[in-house]
């Protein structure tokens, strides 16, 4: 029976990164602590999409940079198939660094300027010997361009000769040079057109039926996430708010994510005249400086006097959907949702002609 | 629009990309760029005529510039165009003889600040931390000197000579360099290309010279560029304070040097080797222009 039990592909136990802040000037003292990811705990097993959402600022990147090493872990465990990369030694280090694999949000940024897309997605293949000749890694490049549907013509030109979303492709095409299990999505589509964003998740989706990939997927809106997530995790202020399968989206058991949700349009005008938006007031706090009880209370609409004293402990309901909201059981009636309980519409995965137009 | 003449300069354009450019790497575009600025076309030519006359001096110098001609401080004829010194020596041959002593020590010079420059500069900026601190602040003592003074303290210590002057001059730039590349390091470290390429398991050295300084060479160029007229000048400099090159030698600075106390009665002396230097000064500094409006097409080009 154990034996048969999954083991996670990834699981973070109470991560939390820290960045000192300096005050700069003469004497440079340390003026304070940004607490960008707090004490998260995750997991996420062969083949599933954790969708990651929350506004910019809460450490949603912070904790994707932790996970593939971008970032210093504080405290807390980044467990990698069963193993803590602390303990690691310095070959398996490496070796489950290629397993982990990101794709950045800038797909300007992302490419080396000077090197062709050939070189860009034939240097992992060449530094981690995944093809041993000049003419196998060639081989190898011309054959993830059509995986990602570029036309493998464009192995010789430079990145400035390509728009955003065939950047986009180049660089998921470098992840999985590397052959990864993990590719840690950071907001992959934000800098796209809306059409070509549609394209691009189509064909991740599509990547993950085929390859059995893993991601963890981060984004700031719930639309994004909603297609392609198994699990949805929303983030505030370096902490998990809230965590669950759909549900999450149909009904939200904390107040935030509730906010989130009723943000969204709703592509029915019925329901959608009835869709009463519950406006956020305020910014996000200041991480040095979290406010005290729960990190929502300062802009939550209906605060109680515990929240503003105790944190709450994120809380799993039966069918797995945890929140962490003192008044999780009150919401229905204080945060009516205007929404029946059906899921958005997806976009259906049609295959793509090569190359986009953007 | 002016935009149709070929060859013009086109930097700036934000039109879409031309499909005879599709296929050109950065590196390629930028050159194109360097070509169509006409500032840095005269500076080629200049440079490329006293090349030619540097490889070629004993073919071209009409005289051997150490024979005596018999008659000292002759004007400028058709004999002597330049003229004779004051040992009645032809002025002409000693300048083209010269450029083989000046051309040299500006290449040799630039080597020896650009290559410790840049791996200080690289190391400093890569690695950040206590290495960071050690090499800045070691930049930051040698920047406290005039570049000038600094090869003089090196020059005082290694003895007068031109070899000695060549190693001064490059040393007295190296923290100049180590500067430059640092700041562009610091810049493009931190871009996503940078951290990708960590990720998919680049080691350090990799990363530095592949993916940062692949990007930062352009200021570079440019820089280097213009110090080699600038190191021409101090080497000059030097040769006339007595520092660089010894008599008998063709050296310009030095032929300057020793024209100066006749420059009220024999001024094509001094004034043939000091035009010499300039042109080839403002030489380097036209091909720096180009290529920084090359490298950097946001710098129209005229």
């Amino acid at each position: 029976m154990i034996l048969a039990r999954k083991v996670p592909l990834l699981e973070l136990i109470d991560l939390k990164v820290h960045f000192p802040v300096s005050s700069g000037g003469f004497l440079n003292r340390r003026c304070g602590i940004v607490r960008a990811v707090d004490g998260i705990s995750l997991r996420i097993m062969p083949g599933q999409t954790l969708g990651l959402v929350g506004e910019s600022g809460c450490g949603k990147s912070t904790l994707g940079r932790a996970v593939v090493g971008l970032a210093k872990a504080t405290s807390g465990a980044v467990v990698i198939r069963g193993k803590n990369i602390d303990n690691m030694t310095t070959a398996e280090k490496a070796s489950e660094r290629r397993r982990v694999q990101m794709i950045f949000q800038d797909p300007y940024a992302s490419l080396n300027p000077r090197m062709t897309i050939g070189d860009i997605i034939g240097e992992p293949v060449m530094l981690h010997g995944l093809r041993s000749g000049k003419a196998a890694v060639e081989a190898r490049v011309k054959e993830l361009l059509e995986l990602v549907e570029l036309s493998p013509a464009y192995a010789d030109r430079y990145p400035h000769e390509f728009s955003g979303g065939q950047r986009q492709r180049v660089g998921i095409a470098r992840a999985l040079a590397c052959e990864p299990d993990l590719i840690v999505c950071d907001e992959p589509v934000s800098a796209l057109d809306v059409s070509i964003q549609a394209q691009v998740m189509r064909l991740m989706m599509r990547l993950q039926k085929d390859l059995g990939l893993s991601y963890l997927f981060i984004a700031h809106g719930l639309g994004v996430v909603k297609q392609i997530s198994d699990e949805i995790a929303v983030m505030y202020l370096g902490q998990l708010v809230e965590h669950g399968g759909r549900q999450v989206f149909q009904h939200p058991r904390h107040a935030y994510t509730r906010a989130l949700v009723s943000a969204a349009p709703i592509p029915d005008p019925k329901i959608e005249r009835r869709r009463k938006r519950i406006i956020l007031t305020g910014d996000l706090p200041n991480p040095m400086n979290p406010p005290s009880g729960c990190r929502f209370q300062t802009r939550c609409p209906i605060a109680s006097d515990r929240c503003r004293t105790d944190p709450p402990q994120m809380h799993y309901a039966e069918n797995r959907h945890g929140a962490a909201c003192w008044r999780t059981d009150e919401l229905d009636a204080l945060m009516p949702m205007a929404t029946s309980p059906e899921p958005g519409p997806t976009i259906p995965v049609v295959p793509q002609p090569i190359a986009d137009i953007g | 629009m002016l935009g149709s003449i070929p060859g013009s300069g086109m930097a700036g354009d934000p039109a879409p990309v031309a499909v005879a450019e599709a296929y050109r790497s950065p590196g390629r575009q930028s050159m194109r760029r360097f070509l169509a600025h006409k500032g840095a076309r005269i500076g080629l030519l200049m440079l490329v005529a006293w090349l030619i006359m540097a490889a070629g001096a004993p073919h071209i110098a009409p005289y051997d510039p150490d024979a005596l001609l018999g008659k000292a401080r002759l004007a400028p004829s058709l004999t002597n165009w330049f003229g004779t010194d004051q040992l009645g020596r032809d002025v002409l041959s000693r300048v083209i003889f010269g450029s083989r002593i000046s051309l040299t020590l500006g290449f040799v010079s630039v080597f020896f600040g650009l290559v410790p420059g840049v791996v200080l500069g690289l190391s400093a900026g890569y690695f950040g931390g206590w290495t960071d601190t050690l090499i800045s602040r070691l930049i930051d003592a040698m920047l406290a000197f005039p570049s000038i003074i600094l090869a003089l303290v090196i020059i005082a210590t290694l003895g007068p000579g031109i070899v000695n002057v060549m190693i001064a001059v490059g040393i007295s730039s190296v923290p100049e360099y180590a500067r430059l590349v640092r700041g562009s390091v610091l810049s493009v470290k931190a871009q996503p290309y940078v951290e990708a390429a960590w990720l998919v398991g680049n080691s350090s050295a990799r990363i530095m010279f592949r993916h940062i300084f692949a990007n930062i060479n352009g200021p570079l160029i440019v820089f280097t560029t213009l110090q080699v007229g600038n190191a021409i000048l101090v080497g000059a400099g030097l040769s006339f304070l007595g520092l660089g090159a010894q008599p008998p030698t063709s050296e310009w600075g030095l032929m300057s040097s020793e024209g100066r106390q006749f420059l009220q009665r024999a001024w094509w002396i001094a004034a043939s080797p000091g035009l010499a230097i300039l042109s080839v000064v403002v030489a380097f500094n036209l091909i720096g222009d180009g290529l920084r409006s090359g490298f950097d097409p946001k710098v129209r080009s005229r």
